[in-house]
């Protein structure tokens, strides 16, 4: 489970960007969760959540 | 957590052993007293293989006695038993839960033949409720207690304690404590953020200079075909004008079509003229020679006649002498020698010359006369019977002559007559011209328009293939565009990870620092002599003086033993995992008053932290007894049966 100092610290650094809170968010319970290969993760999360301007 | 039970069975020395660890309310601190070579830490070295399934204080495991106890291994193969198991099982109490770790071993006796361990932890909450957890999940449980990462915070070797801060340890200390802390999961975020934004920024190439590229292609390809175009266009305006121009000039030439052949055909007839003209002349010319040549034939045509038939005749009668000179003959009979050939005459030769001599009554002269005429005679003799067919031949000749020349009249005065029943000759020559002209230049255009249709076939196919290339630059563009936008997201979340990491890093250093400091004053005898405890970044400890000098490197073995254990109850209390600590031999390095002072802190520590400790007896002096002894909840020796297995005695 990630440690609730990241969490705390993650909301503290993003209270102005939720995009970003949610973006890093799904990135650290990824990390907790799964072992191997990001790259592909790390995208989708970035394509799901980072609006098309 | 805290160990209450450790049972061991067939593990190594030990044959079947039962440890007990109870705790009373001011310390606890447990004690185990044993000599080298009886199994102390082997103890050790069970408790690791129970937990983590290795034994990392064997000194080598290749030339180690085998894991299953000697004498019970006797024992069984002398009953039969031929398949026996090693069970080592730690209970071990954590807040209200009640946890077992156990770890069998099925062995087979004979050869020793290791099969597949079996691991299993079971917890048993307050409410009794039990979760049971069996191999790898077993080993993930045993995680959450004591983390293999940092066993060696939990379960050392005191000889190595005062080396604790050398060599690698520091590296695997900061490895450990970020582990620990999570710092290492938001350090490979940001790595992985680092390395997605790095891809990211290397883009779909520089589609900008391609589309450049491209939009030259496609400006160069409009150009020519709007040039092309207008070239069309031009040829389409003036093969129109020359088709205009041909129908109106045909429309102006219906009926007065001819001209151009009729003159043509007047030019022809007049030279045709002109040359039977000179015909005629030559033929008058031919007619003068025949008349002049036949006049004469003609009157000197009898006597010819007559001359010629007498030559013939003199010769049928051999009256004319051969072409010989007589007077050579008669010199060749005065001289008797043949002028010819130069020899001597014989009578016969000279018989057969006097022969040829009287036989000679033309004289050679007039012979040679006649002959000379013969053949001038002959043509006239023979010539003027052709007189009539002759003068019929060049009569012929001017007839015909004469009819051409009137038939060539004739046809010329028609031609002359059509020719003149035009009134505006050049105006009609003038469109036969014009028109000609046209039908030339038309002809010429409509090659040159399909010349230059086909080149503009060509290139449009080309600026289609511009076109499509246009479209897929910018349809990566717009990956582009997107691409940016999201490493521009990544950057800024690889940002935060960052200064999160920095953040975490220095606050858990920051917490080990000052820990440890605390730990250290709370222990340490000298009690004004060193000012505080303090990490680099590389988790390198140091101890600074009360005078701000740098003093780790001065320190007794005790005091840097004491600087482990402080870092290491630090590392405890920061890390959240507040476990025992089991030290094998822990006062070995130290010696005289520091021992005891050693010894003093342990006590101390057991009040907060369960402490077990194995000693040699030399090791367990009376002075560390002395201080032990009292506080000590458990103390107990291990001592040999047979020098095969080990058994505890438990003293209190």
């Amino acid at each position: 489970m990630v440690n609730k100092e990241i969490l705390i610290k993650l909301k503290n650094k993003t209270q102005d960007d939720s995009a970003q809170r949610e973006f890093l968010t799904k990135i650290f319970q990824f990390e907790d969760e799964t072992r191997g290969w990001y790259d592909k993760e790390y995208n989708k999360f970035l394509e799901e959540i980072v609006p098309r301007s | 957590m805290r160990i209450t039970d450790i049972y061991i069975s067939n593990y190594r020395q030990y044959q079947e052993i039962h440890l007990e660890f109870p705790k009373n309310k001011e310390h606890d601190l447990h004690v185990i007293v044993a000599q080298n070579g009886i199994g102390k830490t082997n103890l050790l070295n069970a408790i690791n293989w129970c937990l983590y399934g290795d034994e990392p204080h064997l000194g080598d495991v290749a030339k180690s006695l085998p894991k299953f106890n000697l004498e019970a291994k006797r024992q069984n193969l002398s009953m039969g038993i031929t398949k026996a198991e090693i069970v080592v099982k730690i209970i071990a109490e954590d807040d209200m839960q009640h946890l077992e770790f156990s770890r069998s071993l099925l062995v087979k006796l004979e050869d020793n033949y290791e099969y597949e361990p079996e691991f299993s932890v079971s917890i048993t909450f307050s409410s009794g409720d039990t979760d049971i957890y069996e191999n790898n999940d077993a080993d993930v449980c045993v995680d959450r207690y004591m983390p293999k990462k940092i066993r060696q915070y939990f379960y050392f070797d005191g000889e190595q304690l005062h080396n604790y801060f050398t060599g690698d340890n520091n590296t695997n200390i900061k490895e450990t404590i970020h582990a620990i802390s999570q710092v290492d999961i938001v350090t490979r975020v940001k790595e992985r953020l680092t390395k997605i934004t790095s891809d990211k920024a290397k883009g779909p190439g520089n589609v900008s200079d391609q589309l450049d590229l491209v939009n030259k292609d496609i400006s160069k390809c409009e150009k020519r075909i709007k040039e092309i175009e207008d070239l069309i266009t031009e040829l389409d305006d003036q093969i129109r004008k020359s088709t205009n121009i041909i129908k109106v000039n045909t429309e102006h030439l219906q009926g007065k079509d001819n001209l151009p052949e009729l003159e043509a055909k007047y030019a022809k007839l007049k030279q045709r003229l002109n040359d039977l003209e000179s015909e005629s002349d030559s033929i008058k010319s031919d007619i003068f020679k025949f008349l002049k040549e036949y006049k004469i034939i003609l009157s000197f045509y009898p006597s010819a006649e007559r001359t010629l038939t007498l030559i013939k005749d003199k010769e049928s009668k051999n009256l004319l002498p051969p072409n010989i000179d007589k007077n050579l003959l008669l010199s060749m009979l005065q001289e008797h020698r043949c002028k010819i050939c130069d020899h001597e005459l014989t009578s016969d030769d000279e018989a057969k010359i006097q022969q040829i001599i009287q036989q000679i009554q033309v004289s050679s002269a007039t012979s040679n006369r006649l002959m000379a005429i013969k053949s001038e005679l002959a043509r006239v003799v023979n010539a003027a019977p052709k007189y009539p067919v002759k003068k019929e031949e060049i009569l012929q000749r001017k007839k015909l002559n004469e009819d051409n020349l009137a038939e060539v009249g004739k046809e010329l005065q028609d031609i002359d007559n059509q020719i003149s029943k035009f009134s505006d000759k050049e105006q009609v020559k003038k469109w036969h011209h014009e028109r000609d002209e046209h039908e030339k230049l038309k002809i010429d255009n409509l090659k040159k328009q399909g010349q230059f249709t086909s080149e503009y076939n060509n290139i449009k196919v080309k600026l289609d293939d511009h076109k499509i290339k246009r479209t897929s630059i910018l349809a990566k563009m717009d990956v582009a565009k997107r691409m940016l936008q999201l490493l521009e997201f990544a950057t800024k979340s690889q940002e935060i990870v960052a200064s999160i990491e920095q953040e975490m890093m220095d606050e858990v250093k920051t917490k080990m620092a000052t820990s440890t400091t605390e730990y250290f004053h709370k222990l340490i005898w000298k009690k004004n002599t060193y000012s505080c405890v303090t990490l680099n970044e590389n988790y390198e400890l140091d101890l600074i003086h009360r005078d701000d000098y740098s003093c780790v490197g001065s320190c007794s073995a005790a005091e840097r033993a004491l600087l482990a254990l402080s870092f290491t109850l630090a590392l405890h209390k920061v890390s959240g995992f507040d476990s025992l600590l089991f030290i094998d031999t822990p006062v070995a390095r130290v010696s005289d008053q520091n021992r005891v002072n050693f010894a003093e802190v342990l006590c101390e520590v057991s009040k907060d932290k369960q402490i077990i400790m194995t000693f040699t007896p030399d090791e367990y002096s009376s002075e560390i007894k002395n201080i032990f002894e009292p506080a000590a909840t458990s103390s107990a020796t291990l001592n040999t049966v047979n020098e095969d297995a080990t058994i505890y005695n438990r003293r209190t």
